[in-house]
């Protein structure tokens, strides 16, 4: 059985590789508002490994098509030989310069494909198309014309009249903004032009939308890991002995920001490649932090900890050999060692931290003052930028890849939950805990594999939910 | 899990290698992948050897070397420090067995440093690996896990790592560099590191501590006995070696002190150099005096190498495990991952665009201004415009400032034929000028270009041909179009290089 191939032909500049692009998920097809983009034919095949389930051939337009009928009816002997005559015209014409574009055209068409006609919806019908059509009714191959309105205006009806003349199966198809579903479905439409390609399109389809959930699945786990990130990051400073906080907490500040924002773009640019969507351009509105204090001042640090937590240590150690005496002494001491042992070494570890602190191990101090900046721990921090990535992430998975102008994000986080579904209670109770435990603690080491795991689940859920609700 | 475990190395070349597989296109990695992965279908459900295989189908041989490089760095910190265990176990246990003659080896004292410090290091070392959650409830728990930490002797390693070669110094400062930014993932892997470097440490210390011993049995006479300023009495220092050679007792009686060794080796300052208050005047028997050795050797091995072997096995047993989870943890490991083992969809063209972006060879030129079409001047109505004939005239009128004359169609509907006939008659009426009007909304095609040419041929040179798009609007009212739309028939029409034939904008007025 041969591998189903689809010629999409047509005028110049009515959206052909627009469609390519959009069933190809390609944005390297060329698009312009310019007849003439398409100069050669070009081959997109679905390969499912090494194996080819479909073809799509992109095509140049008709340019002489009048001419090429003429010759076709100067050369007809019976109406059982049209097929053999467009084959005629081919042989004779493809080398020559003349006829380049349709011969470029036919000749999918001859070895076999089915045809994809492109009209522009929002053009009006012209009898200048009339020639084109009575060519590939001449070819005798299956056929299909697409109505693709590339602008406001709905002519429609018309060409819904005019093509249903020439071709059996005549469907609309906005390249630019056809839900996954609808490209599903036109793939399924391609499918019964033959009944030999039903099968491997309907494999094709199948694939398509497994694929579709291992990308909603990719893109939670790249999200869970800015999220991680985002609600982790701190930016620490060391105060030098007479410096005032205050002089270093505007720029320690704009560096988290910075930080955090890159972080956030980085995440953006991976969920649109995840998409294939590799030379988008993006405006978003700038992540913010929610109007918080961001700063611990002046924490005293040693060993990486603070001095609360030193004292911390050093009556939890005194506590423990106070313990020991405790033991060694069969529990006649009522406890009175580690109680002790816990002052003492409180005590301590305060008094003493200062000194130790100043003392130099390979050329730097184990401890000192520090200004710490962040984490975010604004409990609706992880919500903006889980909405912000979702939103985003539905914008990417649904836009065609025919779409070539500025991906445009909602400046203000309020508006993006106008346009997603809301959380189930589930879900929303569940982040609010894991959230916390990823920003309690000052890095992401803490997060639990575990948690981890069931984040990415949870958002592979959200992520499916949100796409197949616009599919 | 594999039975062999990923080495540090193999994490950070994991890494480092999907983080260059971000920079290349994305078809060329998933058939890459695809490919390999159809070649490791039989560790499917082995996921850290699969991995591994892939990374050493991947990785280049400049790559392959900086791995090995870390791998050597690491290893030969490991040795450093199993090298500075066995020279301080081997100090401490020349240290603490020093005999010169006048004073015996005190028991006391070995086992003080080989058992009782070495059992209080260890539950350090257990407060130290004690899983957080575990008594998270203690207050300080945490932080003295922390400074604890800051303690190990596999810390050492920082220290090492300035003496090493320089190459291996810099790879592995590169990739540590690296792990920084996911001390999430790498954080399980170095603390089990660190864990396995220290109890290398503590095992060589003990190595070396009873090699020395079994030296100095050996190779010279040690006087053994015991001696505490507490009031201890020998009952209760036997109790005590008893308790201390319970586990042994059973099968290695030898390695138990008797009451009578312990009564006959107690030692009083005040007596010296007798043993013991019955022969404080009599030579002390040498038998007797290094009969703590077999007991000593037993409470170094049983108190101090035994648990230190337990511990590196399980430190050993924890980092090679935190190795693997790391490894599949890694961002980018689980789509790895998918591409191995699930089938590769491909939907792109595998061939580039082919020629440059427009036809260049078409470039728009604006032709020269040429003689205004004369009042009625004959019209072709190109490919059935859909307005009304008034409407054209109209048209006509406003933006070209002339009436029309006699109206021809060409093109669309009609044959070649029908053209031929129409440039057949403009030839034979032999105007100044022709308008032709087209469709603006339309992209052009060489069908015009043909006609033109013909009609061209057929009327003569310096006969103006003025082509008017029209705008799309409703059949009674033809809007002005827009200058894009009028520059592609430009576009088209220029090649033919007729200096008589003008493709109208409309530059002068504002569109519709």
């Amino acid at each position: 059985m041969s591998t189903p191939v689809f010629a999409v032909v047509g005028h110049p500049n009515k959206g052909k590789s627009s469609i390519v692009a959009t069933l190809a998920q390609d944005d390297s097809v060329r698009i312009a508002p310019e007849s003439g983009t398409t100069q050669s034919a070009r081959r997109y095949p679905m390969r499912l490994d090494d194996e080819v389930l479909y073809v799509l051939v992109d095509t140049p337009g008709f340019q002489r098509a009048r001419h090429v009928l003429h010759w076709m009816k100067k050369h007809e002997s019976s109406a059982a030989q049209h097929p053999k005559i467009v084959a005629d015209f081919l042989t004779q014409h493809q080398h020559t310069q003349r006829y380049a574009d349709e011969c470029q055209l036919l000749q999918p068409i001859v070895e076999g494909a089915g045809i994809l006609y492109v009209v522009d919806g929002s053009k009006p019908y012209g009898p200048e198309y009339e020639a084109e059509m009575e060519i590939l009714r001449w070819t005798g191959q299956p056929s299909m014309a697409l109505i693709n309105p590339i602008g406001p205006a709905d002519f429609i009806d018309e060409w819904k009249n005019a093509l249903g003349q020439y071709f059996k199966v005549v469907r609309v198809f906005d390249a630019l903004t056809a839900e996954f579903q609808k490209r599903l479905e036109l793939l399924r439409a391609f499918g019964a032009l033959k009944e030999e390609w039903s099968g491997p399109l309907q494999r094709a389809v199948a694939s398509l939308n497994e694929d579709r959930r291992h990308k909603a699945a990719r893109a939670a786990r790249t999200i869970v890991h800015m999220l991680a990130d985002l609600l982790s990051h701190q930016q620490t400073q060391p105060l030098p002995p007479d410096t005032e906080p205050d002089s270093l907490r505007e720029k320690l500040q704009a560096k988290l920001m910075q930080t955090l924002r890159q972080r956030e773009s980085q995440c953006r640019k991976d969920v649109e490649r995840i998409y294939g969507h590799f030379a988008l351009n993006r405006e978003e509105g700038e992540l913010e932090i929610l109007n918080q204090d961001l700063f611990s001042e002046e924490t005293w640090s040693l060993f990486g900890l603070s001095r609360g937590e030193l004292v911390g240590a050093g009556m939890a150690g005194g506590a423990a050999v106070g313990a020991g005496v405790d033991l060694a002494a069969g529990g006649a001491s009522l406890l009175l060692g580690a109680a002790l042992g816990a002052i003492a070494g409180g005590t301590l570890a305060w008094f003493s931290s200062q000194q130790v602190a100043d003392i130099k191990v390979i050329h730097r101090p184990l401890g000192g003052r520090s200004l710490r900046c962040g984490p975010v721990k604004n409990l609706n921090f992880p919500f903006v930028v889980l909405g912000r990535a979702r939103f985003h992430h539905l914008q990417v998975a649904g836009r065609t890849h025919a779409q070539r102008e500025t991906l445009q994000l909602a400046a203000t986080p309020g508006s993006d939950a106008q346009i997603l579904p809301r959380l189930s209670d589930t879900h929303r109770k569940r982040l609010a805990v894991l959230f916390k435990q990823l920003n309690q603690t000052p890095s992401a080491r803490s997060l639990d594999p575990d948690h981890h795991d069931e984040l990415v689940a949870i958002l592979t859920d959200i992520l499916i939910t949100d796409v197949s609700l616009t599919d | 899990m594999s039975s062999i475990p990923p080495t540090v190395a193999d994490l950070f070349a994991l890494d480092r290698q999907l983080r260059d597989d971000r920079d290349r296109r994305i078809s060329e990695i998933v058939q890459r992948d695809r490919a390999i992965g159809k070649r490791l279908v039989s560790l499917r459900r082995k996921p850290v050897r699969q991995i591994l295989a892939w990374l050493r189908d991947v990785t280049s041989e400049s790559e392959t070397d900086q791995s090995r490089r870390v791998e050597a760095g690491l290893r030969v910190v490991g040795f450093i420090l199993t090298l500075i265990g066995l020279l301080i176990g081997w100090g401490t246990a020349a240290a603490v067995f020093y005999y010169d003659g006048s004073h015996p080896v005190n028991v006391v004292h070995v086992l003080a440093v080989f058992v009782g410090l070495q059992l209080l290091l260890l539950v350090l070392l257990l407060v130290t690996l004690c899983p957080k959650s575990w008594l998270s409830w203690l207050p300080g728990f945490s932080s003295l896990q922390q400074v604890l930490g800051f303690f190990s002797p596999g810390r050492l390693q920082g220290v090492i790592w300035r003496l090493m070669p320089q190459a291996n110094r810099q790879s592995l400062e590169a990739l540590l560099g690296r792990g920084k930014s996911f001390q999430r993932v790498f954080s399980a892997v170095q603390k089990w590191q660190i864990a396995r470097w220290s109890q290398s440490f503590a095992l060589a210390f003990n190595v070396g501590a009873i090699s020395c011993c079994f030296y100095l049995v050996t190779f010279s006479d040690l006087a053994f006995s015991w001696s505490t300023t507490l009031q201890t009495q020998p009952e209760a220092f036997h109790r005590l070696t008893q308790t201390l050679s319970a586990p042994w007792a059973a099968w290695l009686p030898q390695a138990e002190p008797s009451p009578e060794l312990i009564r006959e080796t107690r030692y009083f300052r005040i007596n010296a150099p007798s043993m013991g208050p019955n022969r404080s005047h009599s030579t002390p028997n040498p038998e007797i005096l290094g009969g703590w050795w077999p007991f000593l050797v037993a409470c170094l091995s049983f108190y101090g190498l035994l648990p230190r072997l337990l511990t590196w096995f399980f430190a050993s047993w924890q980092r090679n495990r935190a190795l693997r989870t790391t490894l599949l943890r890694i961002p980018g490991a689980a789509d790895l991952l998918e591409r191995l083992n699930r089938p590769a969809i491909d939907t792109r063209s595998p061939e580039p665009e082919a020629g440059p972006a427009l036809r260049t060879d078409a470039s728009v030129l604006p032709a020269d201004p040429i003689a205004s079409p004369g009042s009625g001047a004959p019209t072709v109505v190109w490919a059935d415009l859909p307005f009304s004939q008034k409407a054209q005239a109209t048209f006509v009128d406003k933006h070209l400032g002339t009436s029309m004359g006699e109206t021809f169609r060409a093109g669309g509907a009609a044959s070649l034929e029908d053209d031929a006939r129409v440039i057949q008659a403009l030839a034979e009426a032999a105007p100044t000028s022709i308008i032709v009007l087209i469709k603006a909304w339309e992209a052009p095609t060489l069908d015009l270009s043909d006609f033109i040419t013909d009609l061209r041929a057929a009327v003569g040179d310096g006969v103006a041909i003025h082509v008017a798009p029209l705008g799309l609007g409703p059949p009674e009212n033809p809007t002005l179009p827009a200058g894009s739309d009028c520059t592609q028939w430009q576009r088209l029409l220029s090649p033919l290089g007729d200096p008589w034939l003008q493709v109208h904008t409309y530059a002068s007025e504002s569109p519709s």
